[in-house]
């Protein structure tokens, strides 16, 4: 009994021990959760997952030249409470000195004193810099005390990212910016593909309203963005920027635009748009190109004709009588601009295209359509001029064409549009109009992407779009296409005239309406392509308001800009030509050997020199040395495909990957001269 | 006394709910630890949640094995399985790998298997079937070291891995030896030795021993008239100045500076919420946070990102914590509460001394992993890295857990087999 009564005892003091352990537990955790006394919950800093951005994905250009990237910057920070008194007080000078030595802002001295108070003061969170960046940071963390890491030694730092524009101003505009309010060009438009995703990180608020990250390393990685391939060509477009800055510096104009695009494709490779700024300089604020829908003025007559051509309302040959250059319509006087010279007088209509007779034009058109102008206007628009092109960039200004159902329809409009008033255009929509009847009718799709890459991997590529397979007959782009010829042989352009480098082309010289009234004030425009037999560019430019005393025809202002970009680009890609006269139009450009074969065939003379592995430029008779940059093969045997592809697509090779993971042979040997576009093969293994 | 010859018969079914219960919201708790945004498919092979399930799918078939087997069987293989599992303690200081300093794994392929885990089933059985001896008395002191010694043996090993987690749940079978009635003097002698082991860490070494001394005198002076007592008086008073002594000899040498950095974080003497304290600062939050009711599955937040270290073995607690909130916390402790009582109250129903030693046994281990373990995230006790029975990530201590449960399940459902 007394035995039983023991044990009773015994498994009452176990059960008992158990009680109390799980009342110890439940007080404490009352305490921890309930938040009775022990109030952790409430005295810890809060603690919160922030976003971390991801980083933005590059732009290039269509030969892979870097138009905007990214670039890690740091912010740096120490906790000036985490490190031990000895390793403080024996380091901090050292740490100073080593600061200001790398960034050079502040001096050892004055850094010191900073560690100092704040060591006094115990902060949490001392920024020593930000915009740091990578090497330095990498110095920064050979310091003493920053050395000992993040809870020794207190050294925080956070990633920031920065964007770049390795060319500067050039292009600026539509490459664009990203990530603000004013978000504009590629940058907003394919910001979807460019920003990738923010990854997380968990972020402890100390005093100050400061987030300190609470570890080194990211929660969740971000995953950065892809890459956009422009079909922006950064050499073109420095030469457009730069014809065109140089034509409105010289005529002191207030904004002006050139778009160049390549008449097969639609894909635009170069687009500038540059406006006087406040203290007389010219800068890219706002795309004038795509943004500004204004009269066209003369370039418009090519839609006017097309239409009368296409209507067989008129031939080329159909004489027109322009008068003494002065004709009413109503109450209106049209002029042209020979009229002080006593106008042309009874041309062919062809002749009145050529030479820009306002009065020729019109009169065609009025003398054709004024029975029923809608039927004009309506011929007109199916051919897209009133149409948006949906242009992938923001920003694009809608056409209009004044209709008859409009209430200032008067009988004056009808004459009046026929020249390219009472209707407004973008010069973009302008270019594609005239693309189109250099691509043979085909009217495509103007564009800036090409394609959008991640790594390797293409993930969108833009195909050409015809947004219309033909805007009018053959017959009528055979009359159009010689007319244009015209204009830069015999008419209104002749000024751009080469023989050894075709064009074709429209000069327009606009007056621009102020509150509702023509002042003296013009747009100067040119549209055109070339060469002239097998386009292969169009381009369009715009002048706004040149100072009328130093120039305001389009084919003074305008039109040179047009030239330039010609000039420049027959050089430099030898766009072939048929001979004239038998007589060489054009330059050759190719390696020794190449340039040989081709002056035998011609019965040219050959090349003296006795080097063959140079690059020369002929023009039949002299020899000129290209002095292209020569550039050795590099080893990347080893690397990874990644990395190996946009070290040689950046040197101009043209490569091909064989397999997937590392490089374990390269077609082309380490050490070899290259010339751009060659073919080098890349043999991976995983 | 009828046979009934099926498996499930007379088994205590309160204990298998219990069991399934807890294997159940312990998977939840993993799945929501390793939850977090950017993972996907966490049923994997290759995820902590995956690797349980498979766990507790072969956790039942040791179960079926168990009560399959005879009940004969574990009183007759006893000593030959206790002789294994120290063989295979042994074992490991060898062949063991070693993570975080400890040799405490046998890696198998892509297992690692834990022998401690399984050295306790071993361990128990040995124990049980000493004590079950007829004629054994606890009163003799030949007996009572045989006893110690069965104990005392994988503690030895264990602690030259080391071990200090599992050695101390070991010890705690001290606890069985008590209720199977071994003299009191040892309780008293073992809750002094605790109580001097927390002052000496707590005080400095000197004043320990001077209140050890003042207090020997007072007793001196109470019992002057009986003579009798004054030698032991003065043996215990050598004995408690040299344990005073070892003890602070043993914090300063013996433990590693981290080691010393948990007790002194429980005890109060250090406030570090970075270094040694960052684990037990981040459990707390993490448990606080989750205030009454708590954040709700899966959508707690300091328990993900590997905030909490361990979080899905050692630190589980935190995350029932911060998602199931007090109440869940406390439901969790009444589960546990109820495991170990219905395993008393079955242990003390035993018709042989064997089956009530082991009950014992396993009600002592799983509480020792209980109060330790939770103690442990909301600091009553240092951080000393011992699983959540049924909760916590891992198979090597699932199956263990599970085999020494249905090993007494089997056994209780045997009892009416025995004759007494």
């Amino acid at each position: 009994m007394t035995e039983k009564k023991a044990i009773f005892i015994r498994v009452m003091l176990i059960s008992s021990l158990i009680v109390i352990a799980a009342v110890a537990i439940f007080i404490k955790l009352l305490s921890v959760q309930a938040d009775l006394s022990d109030s952790v919950a409430l005295n810890d800093p809060i603690i919160k997952l922030k976003e971390i951005p991801s980083s933005r994905g590059n732009i290039y250009d269509v030969n892979g030249s870097l138009l905007a990237t990214s670039m890690p910057v740091y912010t740096i920070a120490i906790d000036a409470t985490q490190a031990s008194d000895t390793l403080f007080e024996n380091n901090y000078r050292d740490l100073a000195a080593g600061l200001s030595e790398i960034f050079g802002d502040l001096t050892s001295d004055e850094y010191a004193k900073k560690l100092r108070q704040s060591r006094r003061n115990q902060k949490q969170y001392l920024r020593l810099r930000s915009g740091v960046r990578y090497s330095e940071l990498q110095k920064v963390k050979t310091l003493p005390i920053l050395k000992e890491g993040r809870y020794d030694g207190g050294f925080v730092y956070t990633q920031q990212t920065k964007r770049i524009k390795p060319f500067g101003y050039l292009c600026g505009r539509t490459i664009g910016y990203g990530r603000g309010k004013s978000d504009v060009g590629i940058e907003k438009a394919y910001d979807h593909y460019l920003k990738g995703q923010n990854g997380k990180q968990l972020m402890q608020k100390i005093n100050g309203g400061v987030w300190k990250p609470l570890s080194n390393t990211q929660d969740v990685e971000p995953i950065s963005g892809s890459d956009v391939y422009s079909t922006i060509d950064i050499r073109i477009q420095d030469i457009a920027q730069t014809a065109l800055l140089k034509s409105l510096e010289k005529y002191e104009a207030e904004n002006g635009s050139v778009i160049l695009m390549e008449v097969k494709t639609g894909a635009i490779r170069a687009m500038s748009s540059l406006e006087r700024t406040d203290d007389e300089k010219y800068a890219e604020k706002f795309n004038y190109a795509i943004g500004a829908a204004y009269e066209p003025g003369s370039t418009f007559k090519l839609a006017s004709l097309l239409v009368a051509l296409e209507d067989r309302a008129v031939d080329t040959s159909h004489v027109v009588d322009t008068e003494n250059g002065s004709f009413k319509f109503y109450d209106r006087t049209m002029k042209d601009s020979n009229y002080d010279r006593g106008g042309y007088g009874k041309i062919s209509v062809g002749k009145a295209f050529e030479v820009s007779s306002n009065i020729g034009i019109a009169r065609t058109i009025v003398d054709n359509y004024s029975d029923n102008p809608q039927r004009f206007v309506d011929r007109l628009a199916r051919l897209g001029v009133s149409d948006k092109l949906d242009f992938e960039l923001l920003g694009e200004a809608d056409p209009w064409i004044k209709n008859t159902s409009d209430s200032t329809w008067s009988g004056v409009s009808l004459p009046w549009i026929a020249f390219g008033y009472e209707i407004k255009m973008t010069a973009l929509q302008i270019l594609a109009l005239y693309n189109a009847i250099a691509n043979n009718g085909e009217l495509v799709k103007p564009r800036v992407v090409d394609r959008v890459k991640r790594g390797e991997k293409i993930l969108e590529a833009k195909e050409v779009e015809v947004l219309k397979p033909s805007i009018c007959s053959e017959s009528t782009i055979d009359i159009l296409q010689d007319l244009l010829v015209g204009v830069v042989e015999d008419g209104t352009a002749r000024n751009i005239y080469s023989e050894k480098y075709s064009c074709a082309g429209k000069t327009g010289t606009a007056k621009i309406a102020s509150e509702g009234s023509y002042g003296s004030e013009y747009r100067a425009s040119f549209a055109g392509y070339f060469p002239a037999e097998n386009p292969k560019y169009s381009c369009v430019v715009v002048v706004t308001k040149p100072k009328k005393e130093i120039g305001f025809y389009g084919n003074v202002v305008a039109a040179p800009v047009f030239k330039e970009l010609r000039n420049m680009l027959y050089a430099e890609e030898a766009i072939e030509t048929p001979m004239m006269d038998g007589a060489m139009a054009y330059d050759y450009v190719g390696k020794v050997q190449e340039l040989n074969d081709i002056h035998e065939v011609l019965e040219y003379p050959k090349y003296p020199g006795s080097q063959k592995n140079i690059w020369l430029k002929s023009d039949k008779k002299k020899f000129e040395v290209l002095d292209f940059d020569e550039v050795e093969m590099p080893n990347v045997k080893g690397m990874a495909a990644m990395d190996a592809l946009f070290l040689l697509e950046n040197l101009g090779l043209d490569v091909e990957l064989q397999g997937k993971g590392k490089v374990i042979r390269q077609s082309l040997k380490a050490g070899n001269k290259i010339r751009e576009n060659q073919k080098v093969a890349l043999s991976l293994s995983s | 006394m009828r046979n009934n010859r099926s498996l499930f018969a007379n088994i205590d079914w309160t204990l298998v709910l219990l069991y399934l219960l807890m294997l159940f919201f312990g998977w939840l708790n993993i799945y929501a630890a390793n939850y977090g945004e950017g993972t996907h498919n966490l049923i994997s092979m290759s995820s902590e949640p995956g690797k349980q399930l498979f766990w507790i799918g072969t956790s039942f078939i040791w179960i079926l094995l168990i009560l399959i087997l005879d009940g004969k069987f574990y009183t007759t293989f006893s000593y030959l399985i206790y002789a294994v599992m120290i063989i295979l303690l042994i074992g490991v200081l060898i062949v063991g790998k070693e993570i975080g300093g400890a040799k405490s794994w046998y890696e198998i392929g892509n297992f690692s298997m834990q022998p401690s885990e399984f050295a306790k089933i071993g361990t128990l059985l040995a124990l049980s079937k000493y004590l079950s001896q007829l004629n054994i008395n606890l009163g003799k002191f030949n007996t009572q070291i045989k006893a110690l010694s069965i104990i005392a043996i994988p503690i030895l090993f264990i602690m030259l891995q080391p071990d200090a987690g599992s050695a101390i749940v070991f010890a705690s079978l001290f606890l069985v030896l008590f209720r199977e009635g071994i003299s009191n003097i040892y309780l008293v002698i073992v809750g002094f030795a605790i109580a001097l082991f927390v002052i000496t860490l707590k005080l400095e070494l000197q004043t320990t021993m001077a209140i050890v001394t003042i207090i020997a005198g007072l007793f001196a002076y109470l019992l002057k008239k009986n003579k009798n007592s004054v030698k032991p008086a003065i043996i215990s008073l050598i004995l408690a100045l040299g344990f005073v002594q070892s003890v602070g000899y043993m914090y300063s040498e013996v433990l590693k500076p981290h080691q010393r950095n948990r007790i002194d974080l429980i005890l109060g003497k250090i406030d570090d919420t970075h270094g040694a304290g960052y684990n037990l600062h981040q459990s707390k939050i993490a448990i606080g946070s989750g205030g009454f009711t708590g954040k709700g599955f899966l959508d707690g937040t300091q328990t993900k990102f590997n905030f909490v270290p361990e979080q899905s073995t050692d630190f589980i607690f935190c995350t029932i914590g911060e998602e199931w909130g007090f109440i869940g916390s406390i439901i969790t402790i009444g589960i546990f509460m109820l495991l170990l009582f219905r395993l008393i109250i079955l242990a003390e129903r035993q018709r042989s001394a064997f089956s009530r030693v082991f009950g014992y046994g396993v009600a002592t281990i799983l509480f020792c992993h209980f109060f330790i373990n939770i103690g442990m995230t909301i600091g009553i006790m240092p951080v000393i890295g011992i699983p959540l029975p049924f909760f916590s990530y891992g198979g090597s201590s699932l199956w263990g857990f599970s085999i020494l449960l249905f090993i007494f399940i089997k056994l209780d459902a045997y009892r009416m087999e025995i004759l007494r």
